[in-house]
């Protein structure tokens, strides 16, 4: 009898929304940093754009962890589904766990320079 | 009406003689409203009676007459000869599947995923017909109207690289079919159908290379399908772990 693969379905539900977050979220930031920073455009006086986002309200924060985990998660789905389709399924493993330690190493990296940046973080409401 | 001369380069192989599949090369005088299965039909009936493929309708409706033409899978009675007109036409067996003899493929492993989904309406009560029809409005036929066209002609599990690589891959067409009745208002079989589609080599091997959607001759979009039982598999596992007294159905 076949079994659903509950964890792989969440798990495609994540990287689906990371799929979102990629489409969405990461051009916004790539405009903010790379484009209107850089020309002056950004309308926020006397700040970068990282702190301007940091430091005015804790969504800011969240957009940050949020817009570079969902991307990296989003993107080590897409790196597992290309081994597949290339057919590399000899060094699939061992290319999808250098995948995940990348990413985990970078989700982890993120989160601890956004704490550190911010260490309130989840001391306030 | 005038005739061009194609060269159609087909794929021969008779197990009990060959050990290899080679090509063979025939010369077929053609007219502009002549298709590759015309082309077939003439080596049989004029070259060569020995030559072996699958048809039937001869105008896109039974799904028999697929193969390899030019590379790319189509029905060999929607291909017009007069396309290739100046190159040689290759026309090979659908690729996935083993060959029997010439262009004619193993079925078996469709037919068993197709029997699997269970293709039919399941009622957890089947009401006596003198109780009515079990009735659709316009917007539930829509629901699921464009995956009930699918021919079973496995164009698209030649198209799939999934398949290619991993056989066990339930597929397109069987997807599209089994979410065309988890979609119809009339059905009650979830329950039944939401195990295979999402197990592990349900719909979850889809790397969504989209293939099967460009080569379906009928417009269907398995592609569609497939993610969108995909939302379903996700919404339901997480509704399980939200909810485990029965969030999940």
């Amino acid at each position: 009898m076949p079994k659903v693969a509950r964890l792989h379905a969440i798990l495609w539900g994540v990287f689906s929304m990371g799929g979102f977050i990629a489409a969405f979220l990461l051009p916004v930031l790539i405009y903010l940093v790379g484009i209107a920073y850089p020309l002056g455009l950004w309308p926020v006086t006397n700040e970068d754009p990282t702190s301007a986002i940091l430091n005015h309200h804790h969504i800011g924060t969240l957009f940050l962890f949020v817009t570079v985990a969902g991307s990296l998660y989003h993107g080590i789905f897409r790196f597992q589904s290309t081994l597949t389709e290339v057919g590399l399924a000899r060094a699939k493993r061992a290319l999808e766990a250098i995948g995940y330690l990348i990413i985990i190493l970078g989700i982890l990296a993120t989160a601890i320079y956004l704490l550190q940046y911010n260490p309130s973080f989840f001391s306030l409401p | 009406m005038s005739q061009d001369v194609a060269t159609v380069r087909v794929t021969r192989y008779r197990p009990e003689k060959d050990g290899e599949p080679f090509f063979q090369d025939y010369k077929v005088p053609y007219r502009k409203d002549m298709v590759v299965l015309d082309a077939l039909n003439y080596i049989k009936a004029n070259l060569d009676g020995t030559l072996t493929y699958r048809w039937s309708c001869r105008m896109g409706v039974c799904g028999s007459c697929g193969a390899s033409v030019d590379g790319v899978p189509k029905l060999t009675c929607a291909s017009f000869l007069h396309e290739f007109k100046g190159r040689t036409i290759k026309v090979e067996p659908l690729p996935h599947f083993p060959v029997i003899k010439d262009l004619v493929v193993n079925m078996d492993d469709f037919m068993h995923k197709l029997v699997e989904i269970k293709p039919w309406i399941i009622r957890d009560k089947e009401s006596p017909p003198e109780e009515g029809e079990y009735r659709q409005s316009a917007e539930e036929l829509e629901r699921y109207q464009q995956f009930s066209s699918c021919i079973n002609c496995m164009l698209c599990y030649s198209a799939c690289p999934v398949y290619g690589l991993n056989e066990k891959f339930l597929g397109p067409a069987a997807t599209a079919l089994a979410y065309r009745y988890i979609k119809d208002s009339r059905d009650q079989g979830k329950d039944a159908r939401f195990p295979i589609v999402h197990e592990i080599e349900g719909v979850w091997e889809c790397t969504l290379v989209g293939e099967c959607s460009v080569v379906c001759p009928k417009g269907v979009d398995p592609m569609l399908a497939i993610q969108k039982t995909k939302i379903l598999g996700a919404t339901n596992a997480l509704k399980s772990l939200l909810m485990p007294r029965g969030g999940g159905k």
